[in-house]
């Protein structure tokens, strides 16, 4: 599958198709760079010095790579997809290798931004312990298992990541029948029906 | 043992027949084990109050106290009935009855009383379903599958006084249901192991 730019985007990578090998990793450079720190005018005023040309070409060409990589990721190209795609815009050759490389290390990285698009809680952690309450002021003798736990939840926010610590407890036979049921979702999730929607969905 | 000696007197007191017939301690008791192990009331109260509803009253709250607290200190049959002919002269018959109707709500009011406390709240059940994103705005090819899992816990709320159901809400992946469901399992494992080694 080839993906389709817009002629605006395709516009902003045209500088990159005419420059030698070394710019073309350099500007790979400046756009890991912006994944990692944002945006630094600083860095693409120097280039834009370097290749004689506007600021505004130097960024939008480092936002254009960017977008690149994330529809890419869109679409989850695999390699060939990609490397023809990138030939399609008028690279050459050996760019197409800088480039496939650099969507290669990154590719990941993106996924995992994508992945959670929608911020819900999320499993991270459960520990347990194994107790038996002995006396309680309204009971003073008694013996009664109890299972504590912690559960971690983990939850996507623009701050970062945020995680929740909920405390909970129960007895023997509910602990049976919660593992129980989430076996059974497990199973379920592996059973034939979910297997031919699965299919159904990826082809 | 906590019984003051109010309760005591007011135990005491009510023995006399005239002021609180046979019958209606019957129905005291029968009422006073019912509340006790969370259910209604049986009989009416206000059918009980007879010409002296002060002293049925008073007497029906020191019927609540002590057997509760009869039942918190687990006390056996034995001392039950030692302590309300002894401390209160209670008469035989009536001593029996109240024995009978304690041994037999027993469980149900240590139950009562294990549900009282803030413990942390109780695991009863779970929820889930599987979920398969087909699309999403920056992903275009079909993702999962998702498990959305509730789990359902009862807490005691002190203000109502009653039990109030909470759901603990998350979304896993396979291999994190997977790796809950295996510290579940191993948590089950560990307390059969334990029941087996006490066996």
């Amino acid at each position: 599958m080839l993906i389709s730019l817009r002629s605006d985007h395709k516009e902003h990578l045209q500088l990159l198709t005419t420059q030698p090998l070394q710019v073309v990793v350099d500007f790979c450079k400046l756009a890991l760079d912006f994944l990692q720190n944002g945006p630094n005018l600083k860095r693409y005023t120097t280039a834009a010095q370097k290749l004689e040309v506007d600021v505004d070409v130097v960024q939008n060409c480092v936002f254009g790579l960017i977008n690149l990589l994330i529809l890419s990721c869109k679409h989850k190209l695999s390699e060939a997809d990609f490397r023809d795609s990138v030939l399609t815009l008028g690279f050459s050759q050996e760019h197409q290798a800088v480039l496939s490389k650099f969507y290669e290390s990154k590719q990941n990285d993106i996924h995992r931004i994508n992945h959670i698009c929608i911020n819900e809680p999320h499993y991270e952690d459960l520990k347990w312990r194994f107790e038996v309450q002995v006396s309680s002021r309204s009971l003073l003798q008694q013996v009664t298992p109890l299972i504590a736990m912690e559960l971690v939840l983990k939850t996507q926010s623009d701050n970062g990541t945020e995680k929740e610590s909920i405390l909970l407890q129960t007895d023997p036979n509910n602990l049976l029948h919660i593992a129980n049921e989430l076996e059974h979702a497990l199973s379920e999730s592996r059973s034939r029906h979910s297997r031919k929607i699965q299919r159904a969905l990826t082809h | 043992m906590k019984i003051s000696e109010k309760w005591k007197h007011s135990l005491t007191s009510s023995q006399n027949i005239n002021l609180i017939p046979d019958a209606t301690y019957k129905k005291l008791v029968e009422n006073c084990f019912a509340v006790l192990t969370g259910r209604d009331e049986i009989h009416s109260m206000n059918s009980l109050y007879s010409s002296k509803p002060d002293i049925v009253k008073e007497f029906y709250a020191a019927l609540l106290s002590v057997s509760a607290e009869f039942v918190r200190c687990n006390l056996t049959k034995e001392e039950i009935a030692q302590f309300l002919t002894s401390s209160c002269n209670f008469t035989q018959p009536r001593t029996n009855l109240f024995v009978e109707h304690i041994e037999k709500s027993r469980i149900g009011i240590e139950a009562s009383l294990l549900n009282i406390g803030g413990s942390l709240p109780h695991l009863t059940d779970a929820k889930w379903k599987i979920d398969y994103i087909v699309k999403s705005n920056v992903v275009d090819q079909p993702e999962g599958p998702l498990f959305r899992v509730s789990l359902i816990t009862e807490e005691y709320d002190a203000e109502a006084q009653c039990k109030k159901l909470k759901n603990v809400n998350f979304t896993c992946t396979s291999q994190e249901l997977q790796d809950l469901v295996y510290k579940l399992k191993d948590a089950v494992r560990h307390c059969s192991t334990l029941h087996n080694h006490i066996l």
